[in-house]
């Protein structure tokens, strides 16, 4: 028992791949590295399937990624409201992260999204996001006047949700996958073959891409709340 | 497991921001753009089939209305030939039966003279006969002017009278 512990503390550790050896060592962690395999991967996948795009005749190919961005679109105008057109490309390409964050641990490295450090990075651009968003369509005095909606009596909540909002989003990703993890790893401790294969399904896949929508739907719907209305 | 590094925070945003970027320019941007021409394209299609449409309509009507006329114009040759030919033929016949007409009456006069001559021939052929029987009944001759004339006399008192 007390070797499982010791085996599970490690495996939660965030390791550090290397250090930079400037301004008294940068440490560069696994999550970044796995973070930079991930950006290749997109990279990559973006440039190989929009090559040669047809207006006339799409492949099948095109056609699946046209859905696909058509359907992120429609999320984005739904949920943000009339200046959805900026917002979509980033929360598409939140989500491609998250997501295949969350499920490359199926091909045995480390998710990124398991180092609280990723998510809250997370977090703080969906904060910049929303409250960017919020005063740069409401103007200053707009964007202000948003924390007293509905009623002035919110006031201090909607203050606080200033940092809850970006907190839970954190955590919630972060609890998400760490918790998935360690269940993964007392399972795997408990019955070494077939069951964390089938259970892995439910933990990596599932939940990976569950908790992907959620902080994608959770920003957007944020970001929609401080400017649906504005002109 | 809770410690927030700063430096993989930093990291992590300036990869997203990287990122980001990228698949805005390479993969939305190029997706968004091939849907928003086909959208245009569709929508041109659609305005050039609508403006088409209208413009075949119009085609038809004024093709209507050409027809109609054309078949008004074809009535009226048709009704002027007809009474035209129905002129020409009434001028003929009145033609002819005038032509005929002078015919018969030449062929009437021409008759009628022919008669009278003929009547002119019998009545010298009788006088002569008569004054011929006569002399030969009353054993001279009367040859003398004043007998034939009283013959004539009788006989066109006789020819009257018959």
């Amino acid at each position: 028992m007390e070797a499982l512990k010791e085996a599970l503390m490690g495996a939660l550790e965030n390791h550090v791949a290397f250090t930079i050896p400037v301004l008294g060592g940068i440490p560069v962690a696994d999550a970044v590295v796995v973070t930079w395999i991930v950006m290749a991967v997109w990279m990559i996948l973006a440039l190989a399937l929009t090559r040669r795009l047809s207006v006339r005749s799409p492949g099948r190919v095109q056609t699946a990624l046209e859905a696909a961005v058509a359907f992120l679109n429609g999320f984005a105008r739904d949920t943000i409201g009339p200046h959805w057109r900026s917002f979509a490309p980033y929360l598409g390409t939140v989500a491609l992260y998250i997501g295949l964050s969350n499920l490359i641990g199926i091909f045995g490295l480390t998710p990124p999204t398991k180092d609280i450090s990723v998510t809250a990075a997370l977090a703080v651009m969906s904060l910049v996001l929303i409250y960017g968003a919020q005063f740069r369509y409401n103007g200053l005095l707009g964007g202000l006047k948003k924390f007293a909606e509905p009623m002035p009596l919110l006031l201090p909540i909607n203050l606080m949700e200033v940092a809850i909002r970006p907190m839970a989003l954190c955590m919630r990703l972060f609890g998400n996958i760490v918790g998935a993890f360690i269940i993964m790893e007392l399972i795997k401790f408990l019955v070494p073959a077939v069951v964390p294969a089938v259970l892995s399904i439910y933990f990596d896949l599932f939940d990976g891409l569950i908790q992907m929508a959620v902080f994608v739907f959770l920003t957007a719907l944020f970001t929609g709340e401080g400017i649906k209305d504005a002109a | 497991m809770l410690d927030f590094q700063l430096s993989t925070i930093v990291f992590t945003i300036v990869n997203l921001l990287v990122l980001y970027g990228f698949l805005r320019k390479f993969l939305f941007g190029r997706v968004n753009a091939v849907l928003e021409q086909r959208e245009k394209l569709i929508r041109e299609q659609v305005e050039s089939a609508e403006a088409g449409q209208a413009r075949a309509r119009e085609l038809q009507s004024q093709y209507e209305q050409k027809l109609s006329g054309a078949q008004a114009e074809a009535e009226k040759i048709l009704a002027d030939a007809r009474t035209q030919a129905q002129k020409a033929y009434d001028d003929q016949i009145a033609q002819a039966q005038e032509a005929s007409r002078r015919i018969r009456a030449e062929a009437e006069a021409r008759i009628a003279a022919k008669e009278q001559e003929m009547l002119r021939g019998v009545r010298q052929e009788v006088a002569q006969l008569a004054v011929l029987a006569a002399s030969q009944v009353a054993g001279k001759n009367l040859d003398r002017e004043t007998d034939r004339a009283m013959v004539e006399e009788f006989l066109s008192e006789a020819g009257d009278r018959a």
